[in-house]
């Protein structure tokens, strides 16, 4: 049992959801390879509007109603990564949304999916989980349709959301091309500062932080995006970096080289990793991109690079001649400062990619 | 040999702990990393492998921890690490316990006051150290099983227990059951099939 299972604790005192669990957020996900396992030989029908769909391994699916428009739809949640309801709902939406922004698309429409042990926890921390999420999907500018809620310990959110995009600019896992450079838009290490925060490593700056870039929507680098023309990009959540760069490189059919050193990460996260703070998940995606690259670095810099991310950022494939102009503007928005080019596109080598 | 005793701890905490002592560590140093769970032992090798410290991993014959030896360190990030073996094999330690075990079937102890009963059986198994004999076994089922889960106070006695050889087993369909699993702090995950030989080859049984 964990702390408050069993006992609805006094109102009136704020109710810390990392009681509810032992792990949370994308960490929480099946690994990949055993998810690919599980999904094999499901029969499904195919429709040729159908432009993308889970065959790919994408952020979303895409459904192509005409030529001018199609529809992105996708769904995420996860159980708390943070003390706090209200910026637990805004981390599970912005995170939720980011699978749209991914795809180069706009949200419209949002569902809230709601998992809440009523009889154990006060249920007022379901309202501020709801105006937390509700925050983001205002900002987002999509609407609320309405949600779902059952009974289930420990509690989870996310929302179910339906975005828009025209056919012809939309993004996906396999429009990177070789010679393109790699713009990753938000620091890597959130799965170490909450690991850590919840050992009493983690400050408390170092953590809200953290907690801050979770919450960021992923609206401006789609916008830079689609100002770009980008055909290309991810955004980083469960799997890492080298997960999700390994997966877009296969679609692609190009392999990417990254440099360590010019990856960004969170104030704090690696002088964590340095004292051995590694989450299991960075294990479970070594485990999955093991064969498939080549490690040039030191050891500290790779488990940053396989951190599994919460509402981690995009990266983007940009060509050569906009990068400079697109992290210019990543920056300048005042809400990336940290955006970076961490490599370039390479044609397919024996690896999908190289991480010096 | 510096012994880095994580037994009990869940990840990340091992990890953190081998890292700490390796960097307080004198070139040429050698240490042994205990542990007690399959998930931190499983990490532990990933993670010695990749800073390139050259390790040897075998099973303890107290109690059920694994212990890695580590040499050549901090080594190149081009030590040969040879291939580990990671099983876990609980064996008895002989002489240490007694014949008996005890069983704890609930997370209070008798009837009443529920407060009351919790306050009990943590007492119990806090001073079930202090015995004359120790148990051969300790058996959680039910909600019993809450002693033995993080957070729960009687953590510290039980792993001071299993350390001198007696065995902490916990019903592991309870522990699906209440989806507890991930969060037991000490002992093994058991099944009924032993929980019923342990039961009924005791030569008596302690239902507190």
């Amino acid at each position: 049992m964990t702390k408050n299972e069993h006992n609805v604790p006094e109102t009136g005192e704020p109710f810390d959801l990392l009681t509810t669990v032992e792990y949370g957020g994308c960490s929480a996900k099946l690994p990949a390879s055993k998810l690919a396992e599980l999904l094999d030989g499901i029969p499904m029908l195919k429709d040729s509007n159908v432009m993308v769909d889970v065959s790919t391994h994408d952020d979303a699916g895409v459904y192509r109603l005409d030529d001018r428009t199609a529809l992105i739809v996708t769904t995420d949640f996860f159980p708390p990564v943070c003390s706090d309801p209200f910026e637990f709902g805004q981390i599970a939406a912005a995170n939720s949304l980011s699978d749209v922004y991914a795809m180069g698309g706009r949200p419209l429409l949002a569902l809230n999916l709601n998992m809440f042990p009523a009889g154990k926890i006060p249920v007022g921390v379901l309202r501020e989980i709801l105006l937390g999420g509700q925050s983001k999907i205002n900002e987002a500018g999509a609407l609320t349709m309405g949600g779902h809620t059952i009974d289930d310990w420990p509690p989870k959110y996310g929302l179910a959301v339906v975005g828009t995009v025209e056919p012809d600019r939309l993004v996906t896992n396999s429009g990177a091309r070789a010679g393109q450079r790699l713009i990753l838009t938000k620091p890597l290490g959130t799965g170490v500062i909450v690991a850590a925060r919840r050992l009493g490593m983690a400050s408390g700056e170092v953590y809200q932080n953290a907690l801050d870039q979770m919450k960021l929507l992923n609206r401006v680098g789609a916008e830079v995006m689609r100002k770009y023309g980008v055909a290309g990009a991810t955004d980083i959540t469960g799997f890492g970096l080298l997960g999700h760069a390994a997966s877009m490189a296969d679609a692609s059919g190009v392999s990417m080289r990254i440099e360590a050193s010019a990856l960004p990460v969170l104030a704090g996260a690696r002088e964590l990793v340095g004292e051995g703070c590694v989450p299991g998940a960075a294990f479970r995606n070594l485990d999955h991109v093991r064969g498939r690259v080549e490690f040039g670095c030191d050891a500290d810099s790779r488990m940053l690079a396989l951190d599994a991310q919460t509402s981690g950022g995009l990266l983007m494939a940009v060509d050569a001649d906009k990068a400079g102009a697109a992290l210019a503007e990543l920056r300048d928005s005042g809400l990336h400062p940290q955006a970076a080019v961490i490599g370039e596109v390479t044609s397919r080598d024996e690896k999908s990619i190289l991480l010096v | 040999m510096k012994t880095i005793d994580t037994r009990g701890r869940l990840c990340p905490e091992p990890l953190i702990m081998t890292r700490r002592a390796i960097a307080q560590g004198a070139p040429g140093d050698e240490f042994e990393v205990l542990t007690d769970n399959d998930t931190a032992c499983s990490n532990l090798r990933s993670y010695l492998t990749e800073l390139g410290i050259a390790f040897r991993a075998e099973s303890r014959p107290v109690g059920d921890a694994i212990r890695f030896t580590l040499s050549d360190v901090p080594a190149g990030a081009g030590a040969a690490a040879p291939e580990p073996v990671c099983d876990v094999q609980p064996q008895k330690a002989a002489g240490a316990t007694g014949d008996y075990c005890v069983v704890v079937a609930s997370d209070r102890m008798g009837r009443g006051d529920d407060a009351l009963g919790r306050i009990l059986l943590r007492a119990f198994i806090n001073s079930l150290g202090e015995a004359e004999r120790l148990p051969g076994h300790i058996l959680f089922y039910n909600s019993g099983i809450n002693a033995a889960l993080e957070g729960s106070d009687t953590v510290e006695a039980l792993r001071g227990l299993q350390a001198r050889g007696v065995e902490i087993m916990v019903c592991g369909t309870c522990l699906d059951f209440y989806g507890a699993k991930e969060r037991l702090a000490v002992g093994t995950v058991s099944n009924m099939f032993k929980i019923t030989e342990v039961v009924t080859q005791a030569g008596h049984a302690v239902y507190p």
